[in-house]
């Protein structure tokens, strides 16, 4: 392709730059401006913008001046020979006939018009220009070969014709053919297959080969190495076998070339057979025209079925519309489609197809595959009432939290402000008649306010303890050391704590800070109150540590302990080990700390000794896990 | 000081509950005049003078303790119409109630009350807070009214 640019460019130069008395005038100069022509045209197509739109004007200016200059020659000579006319005419017609012969003439027709027209495209995508062009390449090539041969004599002057001019024309009509090297003729010739290597090769090789064979015949006659009969012969047999050898090479290329091509057709048939896809061509007239297997084992119905009808026909109704205008996008211009539908199948039932397709505008044809997308658009819609299930739920649940809630709010406002009356009377009761009522009376109003107080103690139990159910655990790094500390507080009641309590390392805990308090203040306050009968000598001992991604601690106390036969009673709800009398409390403390745990993923275990104290374990993952 | 004015306004539906309170602020001489309403819009009506209480003098309670939940207008929209208005917002307000849900907490604490206290079912706890609470703010504190 380089090459014959070098060619396009040098043609011009050499013409140019042919010595003058070469050619007679006229040729000269149409020679000049066929040469000026060129030469724009060919630099033309590499440039962009104006300089391509000038350059262009020029170089088909200069053809058309070529094409009228040659037509007034040419029609001089008509004119000459017809004997009518003004005697104005006769000089300057007479000067014209002179200038140039009538078959150069001719070509100048056919050269000025293969540059005028060398863009040029007609509706069916032809380009005429390299016709025109072959045809001054043939005459000058006639010519030439005319003059290689040593013959003078004039074939319908259509031979005749001086060396330099045959050249010039032979000259220009190929730098004119390798101006525009991909189109018309010369798109064979360029091209990168078996076909313009083949053009590339044999052209100049035939064309050498039979320059040599005709000269040799000629010569031989000539020189009467033998008869003209012998002559004939011998060409005629040279001629036989080199055609024959360049026909044997051409069809030998041309049978690897078929072979190959069958291979990739059997393999592109393959791919079409075996995929599991829908595969097909489609013309846009909305039928289809070619499908895979997999149309008949997906749809169930047979290939000339689905070939029998328009493609819609086999869309749900519902789709349709959807589809149509999918497939119209076609006509705006888009090449890549894809949507999806409904089709029918053999059975009745509908399966959904994801489609994908590519539009061949020229071909007018689309060529495109589907996938059968049923199971995931049936898992698609059951994810989604799933959802909506779920979301159904959620929306219960988050329906009783707020009755739980306004119900403890209830039990919280409305069934204290009783118990505070039973117990406010009470104690007036007691005040007022602290001088006259009998010692027994005084018991008795005493009993009605402890009554009193232990029901606000079991109502605020309770309530805590349902709270703690609904609430959301939200661990954080929690310095249980200083937690402890704080409990510890509560848990005494703001009174200054008698026992010994001794608080080792403990590691940091990963938990909910509300409740992982009310763990210890619960804790705490049960070892104070066990051991509270021991006075100054009871002692409290908490420890901890971090063990294979668990966290435990230890609260150990010298109070009265219980007896393990009872322990599994120890974290039920409202289960006691000890009587109202012995130590007050309702009994829902513990249960509270183990649901708390249970909570977070942990737990808790008690060990004890009746008489010799209690030791509780408790456990947390390092890390909690929220349930 | 005028010795009539009046120091506290006791805002409280139950019975029960006000006998109790003010037994307790009279008997341990924290406040002598003290004023009961039963419900909010009395409770209005007092502070700005309107409806029943339109004859009282001029003057405001140095305190206001108030209940949450009563019938028609609630411990909330009292505190809430109290803060808004010029004439009441600097009035302190406790707020007494039963319970220590959440929610009343919060409430309370964004309208801008100046104390919230749980009224203890035990009797000696309770007369206990309403002493603390009662010297504090009548005695203790500085008040601008």
């Amino acid at each position: 392709m380089a090459a014959l640019a070098v060619v396009g460019w040098a043609a011009p130069a050499s013409v140019a730059l042919m010595p003058g008395p070469m050619l007679a005038p006229a040729p000269a100069a149409l020679f000049a401006l066929a040469a000026l022509s060129l030469w724009m045209l060919g630099r033309s197509q590499y440039r962009a913008g104006p300089t391509r739109a000038s350059h262009g004007w020029i170089g088909r200016g200069a053809a058309g001046l070529i094409v009228f200059a040659g037509a007034l020659l040419f029609l001089s000579h008509f004119a000459f020979l017809q004997t009518t006319g003004t005697g104005g005419w006769r000089l300057p017609v007479g000067l014209l006939h002179e200038a140039m012969a009538p078959n150069i003439a001719k070509n100048f027709i056919l050269l000025g018009l293969a540059l005028l027209l060398a863009d040029t495209t007609t509706r069916r995508g032809r380009r005429p220009s390299s016709f025109f062009t072959v045809a001054v390449l043939l005459i000058a090539l006639l010519a030439l070969l005319g003059r290689a041969y040593g013959i003078t004599e004039v074939v319908d002057g259509a031979i005749f014709m001086p060396v330099s001019t045959a050249g010039a024309f032979f000259l220009l009509a190929l730098g004119t053919l390798c101006a525009r090297p991909a189109q018309g003729v010369m798109e064979v010739v360029t091209s990168d297959g078996p076909g313009g290597a083949t053009a590339r090769t044999l052209f100049p090789a035939t064309a050498l080969l039979l320059l040599v064979l005709g000269w040799l015949r000629l010569e031989g006659e000539r020189r009467g190495l033998y008869s003209a009969d012998l002559g004939v012969t011998l060409y005629t047999f040279a001629f036989m076998t080199i055609f024959g050898a360049l026909i044997w090479w051409s069809a030998r290329l041309l049978h690897a070339m078929e072979a190959r091509r069958a291979a990739s057709e059997a393999e592109r048939k393959r791919f079409f057979a075996v995929s599991p896809d829908l595969l097909y061509i489609a013309g846009s007239d909305g039928f289809l025209k070619s499908l895979n297997p997999a149309w008949e084992t997906l749809l169930g119905f047979t290939t000339a079925d689905l070939l029998a009808g328009p493609y819609l026909d086999l869309v749900h109704p519902d789709d349709r519309a959807s589809t149509e205008a999918a497939l119209r996008q076609v006509d705006t211009g888009v090449t890549q489609l894809s949507y999806e539908n409904r089709c029918r199948c053999a059975d009745g039932g509908y399966r959904w197809f994801s489609w994908r397709a590519t539009a061949v505008h020229n071909e007018r044809l689309i060529y495109g595959g589907a996938r059968d997308i049923t199971d995931k658009k049936e898992a698609d819609s059951r994810i989604l009432s799933l959802n909506a299930e779920l979301a159904e739920n959620a929306r219960q649940l988050q329906q009783s939290n707020r009755e739980l809630e306004a119900f403890s709010y209830t039990i919280s406002h409305d069934l204290r402000a009783p118990l505070r009356h039973i117990d406010g009377y009470a104690r007036m009761l007691q005040e007022d008649g602290a001088g006259q009522l009998a010692p027994e009376l005084t018991r008795y109003i005493s009993a009605i306010s402890d009554s009193a107080r232990h029901m606000g103690a079991l109502i605020d139990d309770l309530l805590a303890f349902s709270r703690l159910g609904r609430r959301a655990v939200e661990p954080v790094r929690i310095d249980t050391a200083e937690l402890v500390r704080r409990a510890l507080q509560e848990a005494g009641g703001g009174q200054p704590v008698e026992a010994k309590v001794s608080i080792g390392g403990l590691p940091d805990a990963y938990a909910d800070p509300v409740l992982f308090r009310q763990v210890w203040v619960n804790l705490l306050s049960n070892a104070l109150k066990y051991s509270a009968p021991r006075g100054a000598e009871a002692t409290i001992e908490i420890s901890g540590e971090h063990e294979a991604g668990v966290t435990r601690y230890r609260i150990r106390d010298n109070g009265v302990g219980f007896d393990m036969r009872y322990a599994d009673k120890l974290f039920g709800v409202f289960q006691r080990l000890h009587s109202q009398d012995e130590f007050a409390g309702t009994g829902v403390g513990l249960a509270i700390v183990q649901r708390a745990l249970l909570r977070h993923g942990g737990g808790i275990t008690a060990q004890s000794q009746s008489g010799e104290g209690a030791t509780f374990t408790i456990e947390i993952p390092a890390e909690a896990v929220a349930q | 000081m005028n010795y009539q004015h009046v120091e506290i306004l006791l805002v409280e539906d139950s019975k029960a509950d006000a006998e109790m309170t003010l037994r307790t602020l009279k008997r341990r001489g924290i406040a002598n005049n003290i004023d009961w309403v039963t419900d909010g819009v009395e409770a209005l009506e007092y502070l700005f003078r309107e409806g029943r209480h339109s004859e009282r003098e001029t003057g405001h309670p140095k305190l206001v303790l108030l209940d949450i939940k009563m019938p028609r207008l609630d411990g909330l929209q009292v505190l809430e119409r109290m803060k808004r208005d010029d004439r009441t917002k600097n009035i302190p307000v406790v707020m007494m109630t039963s319970s220590r849900e959440e929610g009343d907490l919060l409430a309370s604490y964004q309208l801008g009350v100046n104390s919230f206290v749980v009224k203890p079912v035990d009797f000696d706890e309770f007369a206990e807070t309403v002493a603390q609470v009662g010297m504090y703010w009548m005695i203790a504190n500085e008040s601008l009214v």
